[in-house]
């Protein structure tokens, strides 16, 4: 437990130490911002009614920008780590492939939360209607799954690869599906209704419909008990996934 | 039982295969089996490829044989990998660290790790970094660098230490200032040992058994002094000639194996005279040859020394290779 801990505050002074934490909480987030901010007149028109585009995409690019930044920039870390030896040198140490990751995740869900926090500000600020009253406690939670989600994912890919340049190439062709079909960037009710039911069962797709639902609506955690479930089991796949597909010893 | 009833370090009949690409097997290990004894310090001696590398990764408990058993002061690192780690240090042979933290900072993360600890200021003075604690590993000298791994070697304060080639690619003095520093762990601190190296002179300085290795397997286990009396009178013949001699002629000489210009004094932009060495398998004789082929042929013979065997012509004789030759051919 100790060495975790310690784990996890190396892993946040790195952190502290590193250009990491300026791509992945304030460049990407602030350029996703400013793509929002040009197009914050247009509305999104569906069978439901007109969606304010800023709305829509606070929310749903602020989960993604979060889930797939922090990601990102982790698997980047992780791949290097492997190559280089780092993960090596670990694993002749009693530290186990879970206390590792738990180390390594723990800072960056802290970083998620901060990020997501930051750009729900900064959404508002620029017009988006997010609710920032007491109940949007309950996004903490989801970002939390979220952040796991996407590190968990981070983990597998580097795990699965052989250099840091496979895994951003895979990295990348599992991202770029994600923003389009995952109601992030555009609402699900505009797809072929066989889509809308595919797109229901991807990692990212329940969270951001929770996270859209309390931030903008002011709903609660329960309305969305098949979202979540959906999003848990994905989680704990891939935290299984992470912990079994991770290979210490290149 | 006690600590004491067993050794160290217990491997019989170890055995790895790997699946090649393309078909058949890869036999990295072949069946290997020795004893460390506690406060021992071994040596494992072999080139690139021999299996030093898997064997010891096998002992440490990160890597899986495919036959044999392995226990760590009477531990068997697969069943209790846990126990065998908070026991053990290890100095990998190509590892790497945290980049973004002081090496003091490493040594207190690893030392987390681990039930019993030892002070990170302590490691620093012993492996003279103590004025760099606030350096990351990158900015330190390879030298520097290999010390620092020893000393994270030593953060639990283990029983057995295990080391893969430590001085690979150091300089002499670097090379010597590490043979020092584990020369005190080992004979001051008491700490059992075992180096695997392809440096003969270091597994001679330092080692007090031998492992001879190769392809897979131990071709001898003694202390080095009984390994090089096994040569019975194979050694070298040095000596100098003011000029350019053809070592194809000397090769030739009764009792010669191998004749090799060390210094070539003719070569553009070198001064002195030509060095040659002889690889011999009969000193007398082979000195009485050279000495009628240097008459007969007018050259003058200056310095002429034997000089006994080495672990290298040890190897020579087991395995009918060179061992840096061996080195050469695969690095």
């Amino acid at each position: 437990m100790i060495g975790t801990l310690r784990l996890a505050a190396a892993s946040s002074k790195q952190l502290l130490r590193s250009s990491e934490i300026i791509a992945t909480m304030i460049v990407f987030p602030a350029a996703l911002l400013m793509v929002v901010a040009l197009f914050s007149k247009l509305q999104w028109e569906s069978p439901q009614g007109a969606v304010p585009l800023i709305d829509f995409w606070v929310t749903g690019m602020g989960v993604l920008a979060v889930a797939l930044g922090n990601g990102h920039a982790f698997l980047a870390t992780i791949a290097t780590y492997k190559a280089g030896g780092v993960l090596k040198r670990i694993s002749v140490t009693p530290i186990s492939p879970p206390q590792l990751i738990l180390g390594e995740v723990l800072p960056r869900t802290i970083m998620g939360m901060v990020t997501i926090g930051g750009f729900f500000a900064a959404g508002k600020t620029l017009g988006a209607d997010i609710r920032l009253e007491p109940g949007i406690v309950a996004v903490v939670p989801v970002m939390a799954m979220v952040t796991v989600t996407g590190l968990s994912a981070a983990f597998v890919i580097a795990g699965l690869t052989s250099t840091p340049q496979n895994a951003n190439a895979l990295d990348s062709s599992i991202s770029f599906p994600l923003y389009l079909f995952t109601g992030a960037m555009f609402p699900l009710a505009a797809f072929p209704t066989w889509l809308q039911e595919t797109a229901r069962f991807l990692p990212y797709t329940g969270l951001i419909a929770t996270v859209r639902g309390i931030a903008l609506h002011g709903r609660p955690l329960s309305d969305f008990g098949p979202e979540l479930a959906i999003a848990t089991a994905w989680m704990g796949l891939l935290l299984a996934a992470a912990v079994r597909a991770y290979r210490f010893v290149t | 039982m006690t600590v004491h009833d067993h050794p160290a370090v217990d491997v019989s009949d170890l055995g790895k295969v790997y699946p090649r690409p393309g078909g058949g097997v890869l036999r990295a290990l072949d069946g290997i089996g020795f004893q460390v004894r506690t406060g021992e310090f071994f040596g494992f001696l072999g080139p690139n490829g021999a299996g030093k590398t898997t064997a010891l990764e096998i002992i440490e408990g990160i890597r899986k044989p495919t036959s044999g058993t392995v226990h760590v002061l009477g531990i068997d690192p697969r069943r209790d990998p846990d126990q065998v780690k908070q026991r053990i240090g290890v100095q990998l042979q190509a590892a790497a660290y945290f980049s973004l933290l002081t090496i003091q900072e490493l040594l207190e993360l690893f030392a987390s790790f681990y039930q019993r600890r030892r002070p990170a200021a302590e490691l620093l003075e012993m492996v003279d970094l103590a004025d760099k604690r606030k350096a990351y590993v990158r900015q330190l000298s390879g030298g520097q660098q290999r010390r620092f791994s020893v000393a994270a070697a030593l953060v639990n304060d283990p029983e057995v230490v295990f080391l893969d080639e430590p001085t690979t690619g150091l300089d002499p003095q670097m090379r010597h200032s590490l043979w020092e520093l584990l020369r005190r762990l080992n004979r001051q601190e008491g700490k059992t040992i075992v180096l695997t190296t392809h440096y003969m002179e270091e597994a001679e300085l330092l080692a007090e058994r031998v492992a001879i290795s190769d392809a897979g397997r131990i071709r001898a286990i003694d202390t080095p002094r009984n390994l090089i009396a096994r040569l019975e009178g194979v050694g070298h013949i040095q000596f100098a000639t003011t000029g350019r001699v053809d070592t194809a002629e000397l090769g030739r000489l009764a009792a010669v194996t191998a004749a090799t210009d060390t210094r070539n004094g003719n070569q553009p932009g070198t001064l002195g005279p030509a060095t040659y060495q002889l690889q011999v398998t009969e000193p007398k004789t082979a000195v009485g040859a050279l000495l009628d082929w240097s008459q007969a042929h007018g050259v003058e013979l200056r310095g002429l020394e034997v000089v006994p065997g080495t672990l290298e012509d040890v190897f020579l004789q087991l395995t009918g290779r060179k061992l840096r030759e061996e080195q050469g051919a695969k690095s």
